[in-house]
């Protein structure tokens, strides 16, 4: 077995059933892995009548097939399962190197269903898999969880994927915490995990990866390393991480600031990547295989936080507890995300619903007796850390809030247009009339408001030269133009995220080094590493496939055309200050061209039989026309 | 070999390389050296062997089996001599011997004057240079670190965290 471990290992937690199937190569070079191999397994498993909280819905976690080699940051994991919170297509994505000890371990996939009678956390240790009991770690953070695993086991360096409180109380925003600092946060499924009484899966792999042709794959590996090492933006980025951004963004006017009322943060300089390095950085960190350590630790030694210490903030945290709720005291940021780590909670959707109710608080369409005397003032540090451990144990206000920005609004019975969510998920604090690739991206998103799934960074980062050479437009790096050539960028992005995803390659290092890790030098390297004669343009239609496969899953629910928009007021409102004041976004004319670039039904929004005939997905065609839902040819 | 786990950052690409070097399958667990993982602190320690002068695992050798290469400056092991009594392993006060599951000795023999593990980190965490002027370097970084009032502290202390990648990047030309 040349690339791949060679099993899936499937996981019955109602009837203590482990069973471990070989790998069908076919299956393996159709849908590549990670979240290629879990949207199947979805696809094929989870229909519309399984309820995300049922015993019956899959937890799966899906390694890259290029984990675990010396491919560049490679040991990206995906888990997927039925969202709790949307009720749609739902999966997350984390670095760290718990993907390849997974695979060192000898497996390609793992497939979680049913429910435990008791809290229970699944054990590998290469060859051998138990479901051990887990009342000890019930209650306990992800912290907590992890370090008493590993010293059950007398192991510091096994391997968790953990989920805290939230999930146990199946908080909809409940994450999954890798290795302490790592989240695979969106669509809920911590929740998931806490719905089987599933509070964590450890892992020791001690077993190799066989290369089929380790010179061709070596002097590849050493080509993708040497490109992003000598990339212009390696140094910066290496240093900074994706924090960085946010001082762009702000320039932008991609940023939301004060849950989208403001534009721009006073002291925002307070909070950048250079303040965080300054002040509290301790060292780089890397994931592994990967040359460009963009995060790194770090430890507040004095102050109202000292001893926070762990992962550094991402732009994430610091839009969702700085910028988003106006405060730009970075320690606390540093400590809320912590918190929200060990408690098991995603960050933007907490982001989002602290920054909506500080809005309500300050406008006084809720009353400090509905807080529970909590003052949600802006940038009010000690009320936002009181309202995040009141979600995770889903206590008096936190009640409310813990069913996500959409869940919240139904509670109250508000009609908020502000932050707004897609297709259930929250909005993620951006302002998408500051970048209209962005609005397009989210808006077609399978997973809902996000940026992850077609992240169009190179209208950030690229430049008109690249523009026009790759996507055949400048009009793509224009500030503010919605033009429809945005459409098929969109495009190309959603399907390379689909291979880097299903490879365990890292989007932040092929993107935002765009071209640094190209879909050549992966075709390469899987071509070398499985034996196969992989050609770029197969890889990319591999993608383009399991896109496809999230989309139908989504169609198969009845989601439409319709549902892939953005909030109301994104597009009709413009912008009131800021650097992209008066902008609105037209995004029709986008949304056009994008479902033509897809070859779909441009009005209809969906794929047709022969889309998908095309692209191998005769049996999802069948499936889909005998429920009604693909449009007739 | 010089190791300053100050600024590993724990990605394992030494590992990667050793093991794909060594046994043509990529496998940390095999590889010839290891990086010591404490995630809660933050803290990555490469343990690489140190080839030392007066090497224990040497003067334990009862067969002569364990030798020093005079061309490399490696300690090596002649298979041929081996007998599998373990001292060498008993002896090494770092536990950078050991039997591996074929019943072989295995550790570090710095890939023939040219470690790979050295030669691709991205930091120089692991370095393969003269240890008298190594130390310079790590002197330098502490004094900066620790002294008050200097200024550009951040830039002077990125010169020296990048290096790895100038040199990768520059030997990668010569190539």
């Amino acid at each position: 077995m040349y690339g791949y471990a060679g099993t899936i290992l499937r996981i019955n937690l109602s009837n203590d059933k482990i069973v471990k199937e070989p790998l069908s190569m076919d299956f393996a070079r159709k849908y590549i892995g990670g979240s290629g191999f879990n949207a199947r397994v979805l696809y094929d498993n989870v229909g519309p009548n399984v309820d995300p909280f049922s015993p019956d819905n899959l937890f799966m976690v899906g390694i890259g097939a290029l984990s675990g080699t010396l491919a560049p940051c490679c040991s990206r994991v995906t888990f997927t399962a039925r969202s709790p919170q949307t009720g749609i297509f739902g999966d997350a994505n984390s670095g760290g190197d718990f993907g390849s000890t997974v695979k060192f371990a000898g497996y390609d996939q793992i497939v979680v269903e049913g429910k435990a009678k008791k809290p229970v956390y699944i054990w590998i240790d290469d060859d051998n898999v138990e479901i051990r009991n887990g009342e000890h770690l019930w209650g306990k953070d992800t912290w907590e969880t992890d370090q008493i695993i590993k010293d059950e086991h007398g192991d510091e360096e096994i391997r968790t994927a953990i989920t805290g409180p939230a999930g146990e109380n199946k908080v909809l925003m409940a994450s999954i915490i890798v290795q302490r600092y790592r989240a695979a946060a969106r669509t809920g499924l911590g929740a998931v995990m806490g719905s089987k009484n599933l509070k964590a899966i450890a892992v020791r792999g001690t077993k190799a990866v066989q290369i089929a042709k380790v010179d061709e794959f070596e002097s590849l590996a050493n080509e993708s390393v040497l490109s992003i090492m000598g990339h212009h933006s390696y140094k910066r980025f290496a240093t900074y991480g994706t924090l960085d951004q946010i001082a762009s963004y702000n320039d932008m006017g991609l940023a939301r600031v004060k849950n989208g009322t403001e534009h721009h943060l006073e002291n925002l300089e307070d909070i950048t990547a250079e303040t965080l390095e300054k002040k509290y950085k301790v060292r780089s960190m890397a994931c592994f295989a990967c040359p460009i350590h963009c995060t790194h630790f770090h430890s507040i030694e004095e102050g109202k936080f000292a001893g926070t210490m762990g992962g550094k903030p991402e732009l994430t945290a610091a839009e969702a507890f700085g910028t988003n709720v106006g405060n730009s005291d970075l320690a606390s940021i540093c400590y809320l995300q912590d918190l929200s780590n060990r408690l098991a909670i995603d960050i933007h959707e907490l982001g989002d619903v602290i920054g909506m109710s500080m809005e309500w608080y300050e406008k006084g369409i809720i009353t400090k007796e509905q807080t529970g005397g909590i003052e949600l003032t802006w940038g009010n540090v000690d009320a936002m850390i009181q309202i995040t451990e009141k979600i995770a144990n889903v206590e008096g206000f936190g009640r409310i809030l813990a069913k996500g920005v959409k869940g919240a609004c139904e509670a109250m019975s508000l009609t908020y247009p502000r932050p707004g969510h897609i297709k259930g998920l929250g909005m993620t604090y951006k302002d998408l009339r500051g970048g209209k690739s962005w609005a397009l991206a989210y808006a077609v998103n399978p997973r809902g408001a996000d940026h992850l799934k077609g992240y169009p960074v190179f209208e950030a980062v690229g430049d008109r030269e690249t523009a026009k050479k790759f996507f055949g437009s400048e009009n793509i790096v224009v500030p503010y133009s919605d033009d429809p050539a945005k459409g098929p960028m969109v495009k190309w992005h959603e399907d390379f995220i689909q291979v880097l995803a299903s490879t365990g390659l890292c989007v932040l290092e092929c993107l935002f080094l765009f071209e640094s890790v190209s879909a050549k030098m992966i075709a390469g390297m899987m071509s070398a590493a499985t034996g196969w004669d992989m050609s770029e343009q197969e890889l990319l239609r591999a993608g383009e496939r399991n896109y496809h496969l999230m989309k139908c899953y989504n169609m198969r629910l009845g989601l439409t055309s319709k549902d892939d928009t953005i909030p109301e007021y994104f597009l009709k409102e413009p912008v009131s200050d800021g650097p992209a004041k008066g902008q609105v976004v037209r995004l029709d004319v986008m949304k056009r061209a994008y479902y033509k670039a897809r070859g779909w039904d441009v009005k209809k929004g969906v794929p047709s039989r022969e889309k998908l005939v095309e692209l191998d997905l005769k049996d999802v065609a069948d499936d889909l026309e005998k429920r009604g839902v693909l449009p007739k040819s | 070999m010089n190791v300053d786990s100050d600024v590993c950052t724990g990605c394992r690409i030494c590992e990667l390389r050793c093991s794909l070097h060594h046994r043509r399958e990529s496998n940390p667990s095999r590889a010839l050296l290891h990086v010591v993982r404490l995630e809660s602190q933050g803290l990555f320690i490469p343990t690489v062997c140190k080839h030392c002068t007066e090497a224990f695992c040497i003067s334990a050798c009862p067969t002569g089996a364990m030798y020093r290469d005079s061309s490399t400056g490696a300690v090596l092991v002649d298979t041929a001599k081996c007998v599998g009594c373990r001292s060498c392993i008993v002896a090494c006060p770092w536990g950078l011997v050991w039997m591996n599951p074929e019943g072989k000795i295995d550790k570090c023999d710095l890939c023939g004057g040219d470690p790979q593990c050295a030669k691709w980190c991205p930091t120089e965490a692991i370095k393969y240079a003269c240890s008298d002027k190594q130390h310079v370097k790590k002197m330098r970084r502490a004094a900066i670190k620790d002294a008050p009032g200097v200024k550009d502290k951040e830039a002077l202390l990125q010169k020296i965290y990048y290096s790895g990648r100038d040199r990768i990047l520059s030997d990668a030309k010569k190539e």
